[in-house]
């Protein structure tokens, strides 16, 4: 990340190759859309280029990075909001719980891959969030805290707040392939 | 302690040790220790669902971004090296320009071919009026 710092390019194209996985990954999660997390994590990339200068080394680069991507989701999610509230200012229209889901993708057909994506897509965008940089970026509380910029006692409430949703969507038993 | 407060102290715990009463509610509470358990299971749960990889060309697209963001970048920084030519240009010229006038202004003689006539005069010009040197 230092010679990114220094305007390396080819440093930065190895950054993207090592990372590019995970952060695509992280936002797909969020949005539930390969191809919104295709525009949003090259957008991510793009912030990550315009920010070099203000990495400090003392800062984990994943939660350093995970901050941009988790940042740049949320603000995307308010403008599409404010979008949608403005072309149709029905609340139905932007109801998770009604909001048409995005169509699966060929490796997420099996029954409890498509049950975990409606649940993880149904949280609010907070507690999803929380989730996502949690358990799919693999993030700390304190680091999820960090990269979210909130305090530790408001993602651990975050955090809380999805898994209780996850547990009483998936069920609390074991998956039937387990 | 009730089994909200429970489930929210096994949340925010992840690996720590849950506090006395939290403990002392798992111990006679059924239902909480289940939910314990399915949060221990969570993260394999979620794993379930994959997502697809980047596409192939995601980095050169990323990288063609980048580059496109630093062409301004060059364009502003080869108008600067002009403009400071330029300027620098105009500043040498102001500077000889000064030069001389400070050496008119102390008496000195300035070069011929500074105060050549702008017309060629005739013979019967001088002849007439004289001539003005």
């Amino acid at each position: 990340m230092m010679r990114v710092a220094g305007g390396d390019e080819e440093a930065f194209a190895e950054l993207v190759r090592a990372t590019k996985r995970r952060v695509c990954g992280l936002v797909y999660r969020f949005t539930g859309s390969a191809r919104e997390a295709d525009d949003l994590a090259q957008e991510a990339y793009l912030r990550v280029w315009l920010a070099r200068g203000r990495y400090r080394p003392e800062a984990r680069f994943s939660t350093w990075l995970f901050t941009i991507v988790a940042r740049l989701c949320l603000n995307e999610r308010d403008k599409m909001r404010r979008r949608e509230d403005a072309a149709a200012p029905s609340p139905a229209a932007v109801s998770p719980s009604v909001a048409p889901p995005a169509p699966p993708d060929a490796l997420e057909q099996r029954e409890q891959a498509v049950a975990v994506r409606a649940a993880v897509l149904e949280l609010a965008e907070g507690p999803r969030m929380a989730i996502t940089l949690r358990y799919f970026g693999g993030l700390s509380d304190l680091e999820t805290a960090e990269a979210m910029g909130l305090s530790l006692p408001a993602v651990q409430a975050l955090l809380f707040r999805g898994r209780q949703k996850l547990l009483a969507r998936l069920g609390q038993a074991a998956p039937s392939g387990a | 302690m009730s089994c909200d407060g429970t489930r929210a102290a096994l949340s925010a715990a992840t690996g720590a040790p849950l506090p006395l009463q939290a403990e002392a509610h798992l111990a006679s509470c059924s239902e909480c220790r289940a939910w314990a358990m399915a949060l221990d299971r969570l993260p394999d749960r979620l794993s379930d669902w994959t997502a697809p990889e980047p596409p192939e060309d995601f980095e050169a697209r990323v990288l063609a971004r980048v580059r496109r963001l630093r062409r301004p970048a060059r364009v502003l920084a080869l108008a600067a090296q002009v403009a400071v030519f330029i300027l620098g240009a105009l500043a040498g010229f102001a500077g000889a320009q000064w030069a001389r006038d400070a050496s008119w202004m102390r008496g000195e003689r300035p070069p011929e071919t500074a105060v050549e006539p702008a017309l060629d005069v005739t013979d019967d010009y001088v002849a007439a009026f004289g001539r003005h040197r």
